[in-house]
């Protein structure tokens, strides 16, 4: 038994490199170019990122412009009452029959 | 086309440097990737991701190593790393099949059901002793398996199994020779059952 094993781990004595299959090259350039495509379809496929992020950043600002807007209108409404008794003051005031 | 030449030219982007390393050093790559995958389709798949890593990665090739040292030792790691995928995803398949999921059943699982691998090189004399040794070779641990094919697949000396590996000379001389006193015990057990 002991010889069997000694021939076995010496079957590789001799041993030749094997061959890869023919046109490596072309093959490795060719997943080289689909790596390039899948790099720039993943560029593509974050376009509905920015879209997302710029319709949110679109409602952000409607969102504050109506609250500037409600802000002011507030402020031209606590206005009114000392713009009525200014123009009484000066007789400006009118009332409609 | 001298090795630093190359390496230049590699690191500017040439084509035809690319293509001078692929055609110089495609034999080594593969022999070795081969005898750590033992599938053809598997090492030639491994050996295409061992240039690709060359041609995305060569900037950061400092020249501290030699060329085929960098290239045995990506080669190396990508095909334990391929090799581990493919058995963890066939494990897996298997667990799956006992727990009553679906198992194509097309791939076994070669490390519970060794799968023949005839290495294309061996004389023919020597297929069926080659056979039952790569058969023992797969159940080594993956740095025996290493220094193991550099040295007897690939004829590579201590010393350059030593800079592949990045360990010490001594380490490479103690993992051949775990590697061989493991081998000689599973071909024990194989012709004792045989």
């Amino acid at each position: 038994m002991e010889d069997e094993i000694e021939k076995t781990l010496h079957s590789l004595d001799g041993i030749e490199r094997a061959e890869p299959k023919p046109f490596l090259y072309t093959r490795i350039q060719g997943r080289i170019e689909r790596r390039r495509a899948d790099t720039y379809s993943r560029i593509w496929q974050l376009k509905p990122a920015y879209v997302i992020a710029s319709v949110a950043l679109l409602i952000v600002l409607n969102v504050a412009a109506i609250l500037v807007y409600n802000r002011s209108h507030r402020q031209s409404d606590t206005a009114r009452p000392s713009i009525d008794a200014m123009a009484s003051d000066y007789g400006l005031s009118f009332d409609i029959q | 086309m001298e090795t630093q030449e190359l390496i230049v030219g590699l690191q500017r982007g040439s084509e035809s440097a690319f293509r001078h390393l692929v055609d110089t050093y495609q034999r080594r790559v593969y022999n070795t990737v081969l005898a750590i995958v033992q599938h053809p389709d598997d090492a030639d798949d491994v050996t295409q991701e061992v240039f690709m890593t060359v041609f995305e990665s060569i900037r950061q090739f400092r020249g501290d190593a030699q060329l085929s040292t960098w290239l045995y030792r990506i080669a190396t790691t990508r095909a334990l790393e391929a090799y581990r995928k493919k058995h963890a995803r066939k494990r897996f398949a298997f667990l799956t099949s006992l727990f009553g999921g679906q198992d194509d059943g097309n791939e076994p699982d070669d490390r519970l059901h060794p799968v023949d691998f005839d290495h294309p090189g061996i004389q023919l004399e020597q297929q069926e002793r080659g056979r039952v040794l790569f058969a023992a070779i797969n159940r080594l641990s993956d740095q025996q398996k290493v220094a193991f094919t550099l040295h007897h697949v690939e004829g590579l000396s201590y010393q350059e199994i030593t800079d592949v590996m990045q360990t010490s000379f001594s380490s490479v001389e103690s993992l051949l020779f775990r590697a061989k006193q493991n081998l000689r015990k599973q071909l024990r057990n194989y012709y004792y059952n045989a």
